[in-house]
This record gives C-alpha cells, sequence and structure tokens, in this order.
C-alpha cells in the first residue's frame, strides 16, 4: 500500500485528526466555545423540523420498512444490479469506473482530468470523494480545486474537514464565516446571512464557468436508466455538473436502486429525514453526456464507482450498514454528537453512522472508541429511515473488539467478576446490601456525595444521591409487607 | 466467517492494485471491474455468476415485486400542488392560455423590479414577445439575468416542476438566471413520482423502440427557489440557483 493511501486510511485527509484521539478529540470539542454553541442551535433545528415533517406522513412508518427490505433486495443481488447500471451508463455515452480502493479512484479521476486538459476544477458535495482523499490528491497534482456546496466552500477555506454529511459546516458560527470570507475575498465584512450567501453566489459564479471538470457525488445511481441523481438545495451541484466540459460522478457501490420508483421509494425518506422537507429543491437526474443538437451539458460522463471496503462489509454481520442512504439523521438524533460535533470522531463519517462505518473502513484497532462512545438509548435506530439496527452494530463492534483482544485487560477482568457475582443472586443482593449501607455510613447525613475512595474520575463531573441506606428490594419487600406502612 | 473477518486491521497489508499508476483509465477500469465484482460475487457468496445477457431478463432481475408505499391524499393534484409549490417560496399566477404570456411575463418583471428576460426555450420563441428583449434560446451566460422556460410536468406529491434537457430546453436556464419563469399547464401535473414516470415512458417510447433510447441527458426537479442552510441553519433564498421561480399556469 502507497504512503499516501495510508495516510488516506488512517487520519482524516484534511486534518491531523484520528479516530485513535477520539477522547482528545471530544475533550477539545467539549471546551470550544464556538463549537458548542454552533451544535446546540443546530440540534433543535434539525430534530424538530424532521419532526413535523414525519407527522404528517401517515405512512412513513411503512416507508421505512419498505425501505429496508428493497435494500436488502438489492443488497444481496449487488453485483447484477451495479452491472446493468454500467450497461445503461455506456448505452448513454458514458464511462463507468471501478475503483477497488481510495488509491485507485483517485488514480482513475486525475487521469480523467489529465486527459481533459484540466486546470480548474469545481466540485458539488461527495462524502465519497472525502473518504477517498480526493481534494489532496487533487491539489497535489497542481489543480485548482473548488468546492461549490455553501458548506463545502467555507471548510474548505478554513482547510477543515466537514463535521456533518449534509451540513458541512454546522460547526461554524456567522462571525467565523465572516472572518473567513474577509480573509479570503479580500471584499467588505458581511455580517448579515444574506450578505453572506450572496458573496459565495457572486464568487464561485466565475468559477463554475470557468471550470474544465465538475465533480460531483450521487444520492443514487438508477440500474434501469444509467441515471445518477443528485439531491440539492443550493444548485451548486447543477451548475457545477452542467457547465464544466467534463462531469465525474463519484459514487459508493451501494449507491445503486433498481428502478426509478424505487428511487420515488428512497426520496419520500430521504428529504424528510435529512432536511425536514418535502422534498430538497433540485432533484437531478443525469446521464451521459449532452445528447446530438444539445447546447449546454458536459461533453464527457465518467462514474467511479468506489468500493473501498463496501464489498467486505457485504459479508456478515453489518451489512445492514450498507442501506445507509446518507441522511444524516442519526447524528441529529445522538447526543453524543450534539455534545462534542463531528470532528471528534476523526474520520470522514461522524455520528452513530460514523462510528460503525469507521473502524469498518479504517480497520477495528484504529477505532476503539468509537463504538464506545455511544449511550445505547436507541434514537439514531428509531429515526433512520431505511431501519439500520445501528445500536446493534455498535455493541456489535464492542464484542467483536473483545473477541480480537482489543479491549484492556482489566476491562475484562471487572466484567468477569461482575458476571460471576451477577449470575449468584444471592450473593449479589448481600453484596449490594452491604454497598447502599457502606455509601449511606459515608455521606454521615448529607444529601448527596461528591467523591468516594477509587473513583474520583467518576465524581469529578458529577454527584450521587445519597442511598436510602437499605437496597431497592430490602424497600419493596417492606412496602409489600406493610403496604401502609411509611418507607423508613 | 471468522472472529475478525469483515474488518481491515492497520496491521493488515491493503490490497495492492496491480494496475500501474501511469497507466490509463481504461486499464484501470477493466481491472478494477474484475475485481470489485469478484469481491461482491465472493462476499454474496455467489459463484460465477454471469449476468442475464437479454434486456427483459435484466429487467427482471432489478425491477421491484410490489409497488411501493405512496402518500394517500385526496385533495385534488392541481391544489395540492400549487399548495406545496407556494409553501417552498414558489410564486404561480394563473393565466386563460399561453398566448397571454409575453404580457403576464411582462408585467411581472415591472412589479418585481426584474430585467426582461433574454433566453427563452425554443419552444416559446413563437409568441408574440417584444422586439425589445432580443428573445433567444440560446445557454444562459453569466450575466443572464431572467430565463423563461416551458416545463414538462409538474408533481402534486412533492410541489415541484420537471424539465427534459433538449435542443431547445437548455440545462442552464433553470440555475443560471436570477430569475426563472416557467409556463406550465395543469392537465401536465401529475399525483406522485410513479406517475410521472409512467408518461415519461409513454411519451419517449414507442412500439418499436425502448424508451430508454430517447432519455435525455438531463431531468430536473425543481421545487422552488435555490436555498441554503448552511450559515447557522438559517434558511437564505438564492444560494446559487434562481432566487425567485415564477409559474405561469395555464388550464
Amino acid at each position: 500500500m502507497s504512503e499516501q493511501s495510508t495516510k488516506a486510511q488512517l487520519c482524516h485527509p484534511m486534518t491531523s485528526r484520528t479516530p485513535r484521539r477520539f477522547r482528545e478529540q471530544a475533550v477539545f470539542a467539549l471546551h470550544e466555545p464556538n463549537l458548542q454553541a454552533a451544535l446546540s442551535r443546530a440540534a433543535d433545528g434539525f430534530i424538530g423540523k424532521r419532526a413535523k415533517a414525519v407527522a404528517l406522513v401517515p405512512e412513513f412508518e411503512q416507508l421505512r420498512e419498505a425501505g429496508a427490505q428493497r435494500k436488502d433486495e438489492i443488497l444481496a443481488n449487488l453485483d447484477t444490479y451495479l452491472a446493468a447500471f454500467e450497461a445503461e451508463v455506456t448505452r448513454h455515452g458514458g464511462v463507468v469506473h471501478w475503483a477497488p480502493d481510495a488509491d485507485a479512484a483517485r488514480r482513475i479521476i486525475l487521469e480523467i482530468c489529465a486527459t481533459a486538459n484540466a486546470r480548474v476544477i469545481t466540485k458539488g458535495k461527495s462524502m465519497v470523494s472525502e473518504e477517498i482523499g480526493l481534494n489532496e490528491a487533487l491539489e497535489a497534482a497542481g489543480y485548482e480545486i473548488v468546492e461549490t456546496d455553501l458548506g463545502e466552500y467555507i471548510i474548505q477555506l478554513a482547510g477543515e474537514a466537514p463535521s456533518h454529511i449534509i451540513a458541512p459546516a454546522v460547526h461554524k458560527t456567522k462571525e467565523q464565516i465572516s472572518d473567513l470570507f474577509e480573509a479570503a475575498h479580500g471584499t467588505p465584512r458581511q455580517t448579515t446571512v444574506e450578505g453572506l450567501v450572496t458573496e459565495a453566489r457572486l464568487q464561485l459564479r466565475q468559477k463554475y464557468f470557468q471550470a474544465d471538470v465538475g465533480i460531483t457525488g450521487a444520492n443514487f445511481l438508477v440500474a434501469e436508466t444509467g441515471q445518477t441523481l443528485i439531491v440539492t438545495n443550493e444548485g451548486n451541484g447543477d451548475l457545477t455538473q452542467t457547465l464544466a466540459r467534463v462531469h465525474i460522478v463519484t459514487a459508493g457501490i451501494e449507491r445503486v436502486v433498481g428502478t426509478l420508483e424505487d428511487v420515488a421509494l428512497f426520496l419520500r425518506l430521504l428529504a424528510r429525514s435529512a432536511t425536514g422537507q418535502d422534498s430538497e429543491t433540485y432533484t437531478t437526474y443525469s446521464v451521459g453526456p449532452r445528447r446530438a443538437g444539445d447546447q449546454d451539458g458536459p461533453e464527457a460522463f465518467h462514474v467511479v464507482l468506489v468500493d473501498n471496503g463496501r464489498s467486505r462489509m457485504l459479508d456478515g454481520p453489518f451489512r445492514p450498514m450498507l442501506r445507509c442512504i446518507r441522511c444524516g439523521a442519526c447524528m441529529n438524533h445522538c447526543p453524543v454528537y450534539g455534545a462534542i460535533g463531528g470532528h471528534a470522531y476523526g474520520w470522514v463519517y461522524p455520528g452513530p453512522m460514523g462510528s460503525v462505518l469507521t473502524p469498518l473502513f479504517t480497520g477495528l484497532d484504529n477505532a476503539l472508541d468509537l463504538p464506545n462512545a455511544c449511550t445505547l438509548n436507541g434514537r439514531c435506530g428509531e429515526v433512520c429511515p431505511v431501519k439500520i439496527p445501528l445500536p446493534d452494530l455498535l455493541r456489535r463492534l464492542r464484542h467483536e473488539q473483545h473477541k480480537a483482544g482489543l479491549r484492556p485487560a482489566l476491562e475484562g477482568r471487572a466484567l468477569t467478576l461482575w458476571r460471576w457475582l451477577a449470575t449468584r443472586p444471592a450473593l449479589y443482593h448481600a453484596a449490594e446490601r452491604v454497598k447502599v449501607r457502606l455509601l449511606a455510613a459515608w455521606a454521615r447525613g448529607r444529601k448527596t456525595l461528591d467523591w468516594f475512595p477509587f473513583a474520583r474520575g467518576w465524581f469529578g463531573v458529577r454527584d450521587l444521591p445519597t442511598p436510602p441506606g437499605r437496597t431497592f428490594l430490602e424497600l419493596w419487600h417492606a412496602k409489600r409487607e406493610n403496604p401502609n406502612g411509611g418507607e423508613r | 466467517m471468522n472472529a475478525t473477518a469483515g474488518f481491515p486491521t492497520s496491521q493488515r497489508p491493503e490490497r495492492l492494485d496491480s494496475a500501474s499508476p501511469n497507466g490509463s483509465a481504461a486499464t484501470l477500469n477493466a481491472d478494477g471491474r474484475e475485481r470489485v465484482l469478484a469481491a461482491i460475487r465472493a462476499a454474496l457468496g455467489k459463484n460465477g455468476a454471469v449476468e442475464p445477457a437479454d434486456p427483459a431478463a435484466r429487467a427482471a432481475a432489478i425491477t421491484p415485486r410490489a409497488p411501493h408505499p405512496r402518500l394517500a391524499f385526496s385533495e385534488p393534484v392541481a391544489a395540492r400542488w400549487q399548495r406545496l409549490w407556494t409553501a417552498r417560496a414558489g410564486t404561480v399566477h394563473e393565466l386563460p392560455s399561453r398566448d397571454a404570456l409575453p404580457e403576464a411575463v411582462a408585467a411581472w418583471c415591472a412589479e418585481v423590479g426584474a430585467t426582461p428576460p433574454t433566453h427563452a426555450s425554443g419552444t416559446l420563441l413563437d409568441l408574440p414577445w417584444p422586439a425589445a428583449w432580443q428573445l433567444r434560446c440560446e445557454p444562459a451566460t453569466v450575466t443572464t439575468e431572467t430565463a423563461v422556460s416551458e416545463a414538462y410536468a409538474g408533481i402534486a406529491e412533492v410541489g415541484s416542476v420537471v424539465f427534459l434537457s433538449a435542443p431547445v430546453h437548455p440545462t442552464t436556464h433553470r440555475f443560471v438566471p436570477d430569475n426563472h419563469l416557467v409556463l406550465l399547464s395543469q392537465s401536465r401535473i401529475v399525483s406522485h413520482f410513479e406517475e410521472f414516470w409512467a408518461l415519461l415512458r409513454r411519451e419517449l417510447g414507442d412500439d418499436t423502440t425502448d424508451w430508454r433510447e430517447h432519455l435525455p441527458r438531463t431531468i430536473n426537479f425543481v421545487a422552488g427557489p435555490s436555498r441554503t442552510g448552511d450559515v447557522e441553519q438559517t434558511i437564505q433564498l438564492g444560494a446559487h440557483g434562481p432566487r425567485r421561480v415564477h409559474v405561469f399556469l395555464i388550464p
């Protein structure tokens, strides 16, 4: 494996963050006031908008069930769908490229750009291009890369990675964006949302027309027609793919669906789950280069299908993760994501879906903390539009860590001891009786405990209400024997 | 699968891509295709599977067995379309007929203070436009401020309009100008996405040719003006595409 691909696999390509340093990064995030301000604003918006949109659709549960089932059918015959997709792209004059890994994907795209004599490359939002470290490879080859999604443009100016899969700059405050624009554009400082959006519009407008190559992602690939879909609100992806001479689509192999009716099903789920809208502003289906007589549109059309570990996920218990339609609902509803934001996760995909994908893509031992940074409250699984059992998959990853001998020895011994005790009820209850009495005695009449020997870490951030001196079962039995008596 | 099968580990070497970095995209492609499909088939436990060769078998293999759930609604399609379209900041004005379009466009431009259109769908050029506008069917340029398009259909389910790319329907008209004016017939508003695809298959295909032979390069579903929520989740219209999208609805 080349050095470049090792780096792309283990660190986020745009930062020195890595899933290995999750704890450090999470602590940093918790103490970053701008990030905390941005996160608290974002969470309420996303959750409320989704809830409202879903409440208007009594069929939503049926749609989720159908979406999960249909994805499973497609994944079980993924080769057939991809081959059909390829045949249709070819029929319409496009070229399909198959990239087994990130390195191959980068080389294919570099080759297309070189052949096109490209200089300026515009890009729509694509998480796969983040995953394969595309921007760094293109920059190293001397191309001018312009991210055109407003959120991606902001973080490109900041030299950062996206912190959310659908709202890449969700961690930035308006003031920070004003600073970035003022420094990059040398124009008068804009302080309103409208002013900032207009400035980005004017800056990027020129770039669309200068671009030689336009790169977009794909929300879906349609096997029936060879079409690739992008779903956006800004229109940047459409300007990117329509005005450049060459349109390159990057997509994971699991983006493929069967027919246009399948797309209808997933669109019903996607917009409501992602942004709480009935639909996004623009849904665009494209296949092939411009047709004979067309006055605009690209002259060449390439689709780069990226495996990069996905075929490995097909085999075994993590296959349901490939149902993911990248809506971001799981992270919007995750209390851990809500507290630390996306960057702390250290790689491309944050939140619950990222905590499953990162170990699967980059190595179980490379992301030990991610599956454990979860309260198992289950909200991610409840809102997932394709019913991915995210909490189960996270638990499964913890189990795999244990089986692979990747957990600390002390943790294993402690759990073994606990199991020994918990499977002996008489002994367990006796131990509990000792514990609550000890804690009550330690409190010496105070209502809460603020420290206890060997538990400084736990008490460092919280207090424990003093136990009543008897266990729950003792209180319960006492109450049953004497229902009218007081508790004590 | 064994204990940690399915996981890469950072120690385990990645499979090396055998193609040379200087190889052409075509050679990378040939090698990659075989490897990706082989990996998928191995993971699925399919041994030596071959693809259905004839189009009918291929179509059957990728088609869902039953229709998917839809949103039920009792509202008339035109009413629902208009309600959702305007809820997404799209505006609409009903016209008695297509011939009334030039006058209505002039009135709209005067009302909102927009520059009159310079670009239009080729199918609209036969209308009596003011000569001063020099209306033409060409790709929009960076200075194009207003364009007039003829929509192919409308979708009541989500309140959107649909455009097909064609020599007389440049795609740039829907994304480059500040103002996008759209002519839509009420009779072309369908209820759900599925009805739209049925309509398209019917109108593009015929007894002897597969409808997909006539599939345009681009099909755009547009639901109102361009918008973004990327600055502090505040919805702002006019991110990169049109700031105003106004529909003239004819029967």
